[in-house]
């Protein structure tokens, strides 16, 4: 029988002892992914939806599929690996005739089989049922993809993360232990480090989160999921990783001693690092504080004492607590502390590369020659509007003028010149994120600047063709939609499309003044409708609405001419001569240089006939509207029922509503005044 | 043939295996008896490849067993706690067995459970103790392996189920010429089931022989003179054990029995009989040589 590295039969019996945990958590992730669209698609039929086809990213698609991270990989991994924690079950897979190079890879291929198939299973079922319903779902298939391989990268990663752990130890309480070392810990020392220092530095940017604090690859306990998922670079640096640790557990494994089960580490040696790397966790806030203490930034008083020591004894508890739970012996934590000589060795260390890291941060003052290039950051956390989404496109214009770099350096400074002299906040005016570009390396600061000279980087920002053209510059669509839900005739998503490329056109036309009040929606200009846009920029999708201003002429008269319906429009003029049979009516008046923005309401409390047969004398049905017309939007509900189910769980509301636009020969204040 | 030369294997401080050589030949059935810790246990998971010899070498048809599945396909190793995977039933374990014994045989393991009355799809969970080791015992066989290294296999084991695994493991060894070492504190099981015997005492080999000569080179003698003596008068034989209370001796004698038998009829004594050891006996007086024994504990109180 020769040595190999893989086998077969061993292998499906990893994926058979394993069958329990990967078949629920694909059945889980399966209904799901079906229930989600079917579920939305039901909805939308049952609401008699016409908004048109909206974005779907991977969070709509298949959401607890992050469940294979932090679920399921473990727990594949924790039950097939379990032979290591007991010594009959350890000598039986010790004594077979494979290496155990051959069981390590032939068992670890089955969790990958199992987390591969679950991962990519369960996406392509969600994307396979939501294109049953083009009609509702544009699917992102970069972003979902993306955020596929991402949970797959990080989900094989969780695994060999647990099975190195599962090497390393020897017990069920030390297994989860380490594995939540080894997941979470460099994330949480890389962000304690820096937190403890950027905390401190008052132009530090603070848009930091646990768990982005490494640059780039899979953060176990990441918040921002939108970010790290959907990145290439991640996956391919998870991916990498993971090989690394599957490599090392191999290693492990193939020279771990069967007479290790049972035991929390294979040696004295682990054990005393795991629980001082355990006792660390703790140390770090303190180290952070005798930082602040040594830099002095802030003076400390009894308090501040006593909690570093509270923190010391609360990781000293941690330190030796580990000992007894997984040594199950108190004598044995007696025995552990000379190696507290190792925690005191590495808390100088920590507080030494904290002060280094704060020095090195404030030393960074370049001169306006020594700048490449600036680039001012004014968009919000999160696109949600064409405003927001054209500031974050500008948030990359690198400015090179010279006197915004002179600014800027100089604010640099002066900003750290007060933070030496403790007077940071003194005379706080006015903050701006900047990103400077010295020697291709770009380093973000949060600086505090005088209102002046905000001004001038914001006007210098705003006078450059490129944010002018940048903001000027409506996004290409990848769905466009107009909700018409209350007018007679609905737009189709093609001659929604057709649409927004003629307000793109307008945008473009208008100029860069008049389109940036509009943008931030400084306007007295009506909304006819908005357009409902999904943008999938890379990996990214935005979604949001665009109004449709009265101002862009042709947009606004090709809505009229689309929404016009005669039969409706007749259906409308009859009803608003027998006025008894209506519940509501609206009237809002237009022009496309928005003069006018006024409405008029008649409801069943306050029915002004007089005044609305005055206003029917000036309506003209139209199915056009050229610049300078006046024209006008009458909403009419004709019926208003409520429908009360016997038992009264619910009720259900059916509204009869016809909306239409007519040309307004009148002067719509005679009747506004009046009013 | 297994061959183990001056192994040792050490658990931190703890020296289970000392320099422990024999040679174990094929188509016997080896026994291993020692006191507790003696390491009969730890020597028989090195010839079957989960512990690797700190120093020294074992082999098994001069191979070396360590991560070596030539060698290690050939043995089937039930230890004295035997693993089952969670909730399974014999035909689980049965699948299991043949995953990792490619030589396993489902007609074996079919004929086997008939024998034995055990139900193949209970669960392992509802098996007695005795009902386990039957089926550790089945598995083991059905893995028709050419080494087959039981320890502690008769505990927990009825007097019938014991003879009947007894027997298989002679049919096995006779049919199939296989190997198998049997380990037990039970002396009785191993003297009529056992070619070999080997004593273990602190990890080191001190006592290896056939049965029949074990039982013949070693005997008692209970022997009395009228004048006063002591145990020089005995030398030049082999003596294991010596107890006198007044001219009555008692003398455990290791040596050819009518050549001892005649150096002692010739020193004329007053009584002279000579009786057979059982293997129980042997056990008891060998490790009692070694400083093995409890008896003065009892006398001094």
């Amino acid at each position: 029988m020769k040595k190999r590295i893989f086998s077969l039969k061993l292998y499906l019996e990893g994926l058979r002892q394993t069958k329990l945990v990967g078949i629920v958590s694909f059945i889980i992730l399966t209904i799901q992914a079906i229930a989600i669209p079917v579920g939305n698609a039901i909805d939308k039929i049952s609401y008699d939806y016409s908004g048109g086809a909206r974005g779907v990213d991977f969070i709509e698609l298949n959401p607890m599929l992050y469940a294979v991270i932090y679920i399921v990989a473990p727990l594949l991994a924790l039950s097939l690996f379990n032979f290591l924690n007991k010594r009959k079950s350890s000598d039986f897979y010790h004594s077979i005739a494979d290496t155990r190079i051959c069981l390590f890879l032939s068992y670890y291929a089955a969790i990958c089989t199992w987390i591969i198939g679950i991962c990519t299973l369960t996406t392509l079922i969600g994307v396979i049922t939501n294109s049953i319903f083009p009609q509702f779902f544009t699917l992102n298939s970069v972003n979902i993809w993306l955020t596929t391989l991402n949970i797959l990268a990080a989900s094989l990663y969780s695994g060999a993360a647990v099975t190195l752990a599962m090497t390393l130890t020897g017990t069920l309480v030390t297994n989860i232990a380490v594995s939540g070392l080894i997941l979470i810990l460099p994330d949480y020392l890389t962000f304690m480090f820096k937190e403890m220092v950027m905390s401190n530095i008052p132009i530090a940017p603070r848009n930091g989160s646990f768990g982005d604090a490494l640059p780039v690859g899979f953060n176990f306990l990441s918040v921002d999921f939108e970010i790290s998922f959907t990145n290439i670079s991640n996956a391919i640096y998870t991916i990498v990783l993971t090989l690394i640790i599957a490599a090392i557990a191999l290693v492990i494994f193939k020279f771990r001693k069967s007479e290790s089960a049972g035991y929390p580490a294979l040696n004295k040696y682990l054990q005393a690092a795991i629980r001082i790397t355990f006792c660390m966790v703790v140390c770090i806030f303190a180290c952070g504080g005798i930082f602040v203490l040594s830099t002095g930034l802030e003076t400390f008083g009894g308090p501040d004492i006593f909690a570093l020591v509270m923190i010391y004894i609360a990781a000293l508890i941690v330190y030796f607590l580990y000992e007894i739970i997984t040594t199950r012996k108190f004598k044995t934590a007696f025995r552990t502390i000379p190696a507290l000589l190792i925690v005191v060795v590495l808390n100088v260390a920590c507080v030494l590369g904290m002060s280094s890291m704060y020095n090195s941060y404030l030393d960074f003052e370049p001169t306006a020659s020594e700048i490449e290039y600036i680039t001012v950051d004014q968009s919000d956390e999160y696109v949600y509007d064409i405003s927001s989404y054209l500031e974050m496109k500008c948030s990359k214009i690198k400015l090179k003028d010279d006197n915004i770099k002179e600014i800027i350096s100089g604010v640099l400074s002066e900003n750290i010149k007060k933070i030496h002299s403790d007077r940071f906040y003194e005379n706080f005016s006015s903050r701006i994120t900047v990103t400077i570009c010295v020697d291709g390396i770009e380093h973000q600061r949060y600086l505090i600047l005088s209102e002046e000279n905000l001004n001038t980087i914001l006007s210098g920002l705003k006078d450059s063709n490129e944010y002018k053209e940048t903001f000027c510059t409506l996004p290409d669509a990848s769905s466009v939609s107009i909700d018409t839900y209350d007018m007679s005739k609905s737009i189709s998503d093609s001659e929604a499309e057709r649409m927004y490329s003629l307000m793109r056109k307008e945008v473009a036309e208008l100029s860069f003044e008049d389109w940036y009040m509009l943008a931030y929606g400084n306007t007295t200009s009506n909304a006819m409708s908005d357009f409902n846009v999904t943008i999938i920029d890379g990996a990214k999708t935005y979604d949001f609405y665009i109004p449709i201003y009265t101002v862009f002429d042709e947009t606004a008269n090709e809505f009229v001419k689309l929404t016009y319906d005669k039969a409706t429009t007749d259906k409308v003029v009859e009803l608003l001569k027998n006025p008894d049979e209506l519940e509501e009516i609206s009237i809002s008046f237009f022009n496309a240089t928005d003069l006018y923005d006024y409405y008029y309401y008649l409801e069943d409390d306050d029915k002004d006939f007089d005044r609305l047969n005055k206003i029917i004398e000036y309506l003209v049905p139209c199915d056009s509207i050229g610049p300078d017309d006046i024209y006008c939007r009458v909403n009419v509900y004709d019926e208003y029922s409520m429908k009360y189910e016997e038992n009264a769980k619910y009720n259900e509301f059916e509204v009869e509503n016809y909306s239409v636009f007519f040309k307004f020969t009148g002067d719509p204040k005679d009747f506004i005044d009046e009013y | 043939m297994i061959v183990s030369k001056n192994a040792v294997k050490k658990f931190d401080t703890f020296t289970a295996i000392d320099n422990l050589s024999c040679t174990i030949p094929d188509g016997c059935i080896y026994g291993m008896v020692g006191s507790n810790g003696a390491g009969k246990s730890t020597f028989l998971r090195m010839i079957s490849g989960v512990y690797r010899p700190d120093s020294g070498e074992v082999t098994i048809d001069d191979e070396s067993i360590w991560e070596n599945p030539a060698a290690k396909c050939q043995i089937a190793f039930i230890p004295d706690d035997v693993y089952y995977l969670a909730n399974s039933n014999m035909n689980r374990m049965a699948d299991l067995y043949s995953t990792v014994y490619p030589s396993f045989d489902y007609n074996t393991f079919k004929y086997l459970t008939n024998t034995f009355n055990l139900d193949p799809k209970k669960n392992l969970n509802s098996f007695s103790k005795g009902m386990r080791r039957q089926a550790s015992t089945i598995l083991a066989l059905a893995a028709r392996t050419k080494y087959i290294f039981f320890d502690e296999t008769f505990d927990g084991l009825d007097p019938v189920m014991r003879n009947l695994v007894k027997k298989l493991i002679c049919n096995d060894v006779v049919e199939r010429k296989a190997t198998a070492i049997i380990t037990s504190h039970s002396l009785r099981e191993l003297e009529d089931t056992c070619d070999q015997l080997a004593l273990l005492h602190k990890g080191g080999l001190v006592l290896e022989s056939d049965i029949g000569n074990l039982k013949t080179k070693q005997f008692k003698v209970q022997i009395a003179f009228s004048d006063e003596y002591d145990k020089s008068k005995f030398d030049g034989i082999d003596i294991v054990s010596f107890h006198k209370s007044g001219s009555v001796t008692n003398m455990i004698i290791k040596g050819e029995r009518e050549e001892t038998v005649t150096k002692l009829s010739m020193m004329q004594p007053l009584i002279l009989d000579v009786l057979p050891l059982s293997l129980e006996e042997i056990f008891t007086y060998e490790m009692e040589a070694l400083g093995y024994s409890f008896e003065g504990l009892f006398e001094e109180v």
